[in-house]
């Protein structure tokens, strides 16, 4: 399925439009001179649709032009760290949440240079600190425990 | 006229002269010119990772900051691509074709004058015809209705969408995903909760800021780190390189001229921008050269031309923007948003209304393409030095402001989420060939384009006709059909045919 990904694209984009076609039919459609709340995303719902139709049929016939690859080891490295500061930021405060975004980030480079790592933490924690916390007095703490 | 030519410039400068002002006009642009420069990180990328910084201040210092970002990377753009061959955003690709042939050639410092004279060049016509033509349009937006906007509207939706790069119809499927992103949350006129699934998050909506930072900034992040590269060396290039001799000014001249022409016209029509006015430039360069195979080559017109077109064209695309509060394109609806997010209505009546937002901001481009120019002549050695520092640092740097950035605007993890979410489907629309673009565009047009559709049918009382009876509005329906239409066509006679350089 993942080898045509014109037909692939386009059925997600025709899964989607439907999917919000039956949500917005669940909400009350009014008239045109009072529209409720259900009728524009049903219109929306419907062109989504009908766009996504003839990107499908057209891709029934593939025609060789591959897209990049996506990237999955890079995407699971920068979700993960992103994921950890969100996580670090609530309970640890904006230092630990910078410090480990770099080194989840860093891990996978070749060679790995735990230095330099360190270095580049620091440094940017330091830079955060000063940016955010001195200089636009934002309303993060920058070490805490818990919630 | 003319006296209230100079009186509303004056006016504007009383604004954009205000110290908060004047620095952010020089962040914008310094932060512009830096991305611009750095390879694979665009302007998008760069104003979504600024945007919550604008709640700390007044909208017309966040446009400021924000516009010289955009202009800023219009000028940085061709630096990587005259030194290195990588074109720092896409406007300045063709500045490699020609471009990096001269740095060949060890002429890098006149390639790099001469473009920098010609983006100054055709930056101040372009904020001249801004000018020119702001009052003009804004006065005939007045006269506008509920369904005329509407029409107008969706005429910007489907010219932006199918203008762009890549598939017409996977543009506006991809605005019309944007719409139904917009959709979610309360509606404003009956207070229903859309799309939120019973998540106290989603009652105020997807968050702009969170959602632009996912498919630009985390899927830019993400592709530059799988491409494992290593930092560049680039040759230095001293002041004295810069002095261009007296041959190369005279062969400039009509080209800068012609490229300001066409990037004036293209930048003020939605969809077609500045990637498409340098493009174009350098073809029609081509055409009426005398020597067309001296092109490839190192031939300065190649490089100026479209320079000076894309900078003409990042001015003009303010028209319809600020006069009609039509975006030309996903920056251009960006800056619509952050004014929305201030709580002002974009529209004909935004000039009228706030003179000293509209007049500021022009006034601020004259300041800042000033700035531009002093920042890549004398100072072009510090941007050449920019393009070594080691991505080990600048990726996980940019990765730190976009976090600190999201979180900082509710002090809500949620928003967090909503990024890293958009950035993983931003990165299976690319793979998919949808791009991100067209949808921020239907994401923040989209609750204006809902409201104004139902104001016109509830004047009308229900009557769908409305749309065609009034003549605005008829008008704007019938150029979007025919787009519609010449799409359809395009679409069967096969595929696009590749315009070949």
């Amino acid at each position: 399925m993942f080898k045509n990904t014109e037909l692939t694209g386009g059925l997600l984009l025709l899964a989607f439009g439907l999917w919000v076609g039956i949500i917005a039919v669940g909400y009350p459609l009014g008239s045109f001179a009072d529209m409720g709340p259900g009728i524009f995303p049903l219109m929306v719902a419907a062109a989504i649709t009908l766009c996504a139709v003839p990107i499908v049929v057209s891709a029934l016939k593939p025609s060789g032009e591959t897209a990049e690859p996506i990237p999955f080891h890079t995407l699971l490295v920068v979700v993960g760290a992103l994921a950890t500061f969100a996580v670090f930021v609530v309970f640890l405060g904006l230092v630990p949440a910078v410090l480990a975004l770099v080194v989840v980030v860093s891990y996978p480079d070749q060679p790995r240079n735990w230095v330099h790592i360190a270095l580049i933490a620091a440094g940017l924690a330091a830079l955060a600190y000063a940016i955010f916390i001195l200089g636009l007095n934002m309303n993060i703490a920058a070490f805490k425990w818990g919630l | 006229m003319m006296e209230g030519f100079f009186g509303n410039l004056l006016f504007g400068l009383e604004t954009a002269f205000v110290p908060m002002n004047l620095l952010y006009c020089f962040i914008g642009v310094f932060l512009g010119t830096l991305v611009g420069v750095l390879p694979g990180i665009g302007a998008l990328a760069a104003i979504s990772m600024l945007m919550p910084l604008t709640f700390y201040v007044p909208p017309e210092t966040a446009l400021i900051m924000l516009a010289g970002i955009y202009y800023g990377t219009q000028y940085g753009g061709s630096t990587a691509s005259i030194l290195l061959n990588l074109p720092g955003t896409p406007s300045s690709a063709v500045a490699c074709l020609d471009g990096y042939p001269m740095s060949k050639q060890g002429r890098s410092g006149v390639a790099l004058a001469m473009t920098t004279v010609s983006s100054f060049i055709g930056a101040t016509f372009g904020i001249l015809v801004l000018m020119l033509f702001a009052q003009i349009l804004a006065r005939v937006g007045t006269s506008f209705a509920a369904a005329d906007y509407f029409s107008l509207m969706l005429l910007g939706l489907v010219a932006s969408s199918t203008m762009a790069s890549g598939s017409a119809i996977k543009g506006i499927a991809m605005v019309l995903v944007g719409l139904a992103l917009g959709l979610v949350g309360t509606d404003v006129q009956t207070g229903a909760q859309r799309f939120t699934f019973g998540s106290i998050q989603l009652a105020d909506g997807i968050n702009l800021i969170a959602l632009s930072m996912g498919l630009f900034g985390v899927t830019e992040v993400i592709s530059n780190l799988a491409k494992r590269e290593h930092s560049h060396t680039v040759q230095n290039v001293s002041m004295r390189s810069l002095i261009p001799t007296r041959q190369d000014v005279r062969q400039s001249i009509m080209p800068i001229a012609r490229g300001t022409g066409l990037g004036a016209f293209l930048g003020a029509l939605p969809g077609t921008g500045t990637n498409l006015a340098s493009f174009l430039a350098y073809v029609a360069e081509k055409r009426v050269a005398k020597d067309p195979s001296r092109f490839g080559k190192g031939a300065i017109e190649g490089v100026v031309a479209p320079e000076a077109a894309n900078n003409t064209a990042a001015q003009t695309a303010f028209v319809p923007t600020l006069t009609l509060g039509i975006p030309g394109d996903a920056v251009m609806a960006l800056l619509l948003g952050v004014l929305i997010m201030h709580g002002i209505q974009p529209g004909p009546r935004l000039i009228s209304e706030q003179p000293e937002l509209f007049w500021g901001l022009v006034a601020s481009f004259w300041i800042g393409n000033l700035i531009l120019l002093v920042l890549n002549l004398p100072l072009i050695g510090i941007w050449v030095r920019m393009l070594m520092i080691p991505r080990k640092i600048l990726m996980p740097a940019i990765l730190m402001f976009m976090c600190i950035g999201v979180y900082s605007v509710n002090n809500n993890v949620f928003d967090i989420g909503v990024m890293i979410a958009f950035g993983v489907i931003g990165c299976f629309m690319a793979r998919f060939g949808f791009e991100a673009a067209p949808l921020i565009l239907g994401f923040i047009l989209g609750p204006l384009v809902e409201q104004y559709m139902k104001r016109a049918l509830l004047l009308s009382s229900g009557d769908p006709m409305v749309f065609l009876e009034r003549p605005i509005s008829a008008g704007f329906l019938t150029a979007t059909a025919l787009i519609l239409i010449w799409m359809l066509f395009g679409a069967i006679r096969g595929k696009k045919q590749g315009i070949t350089i």
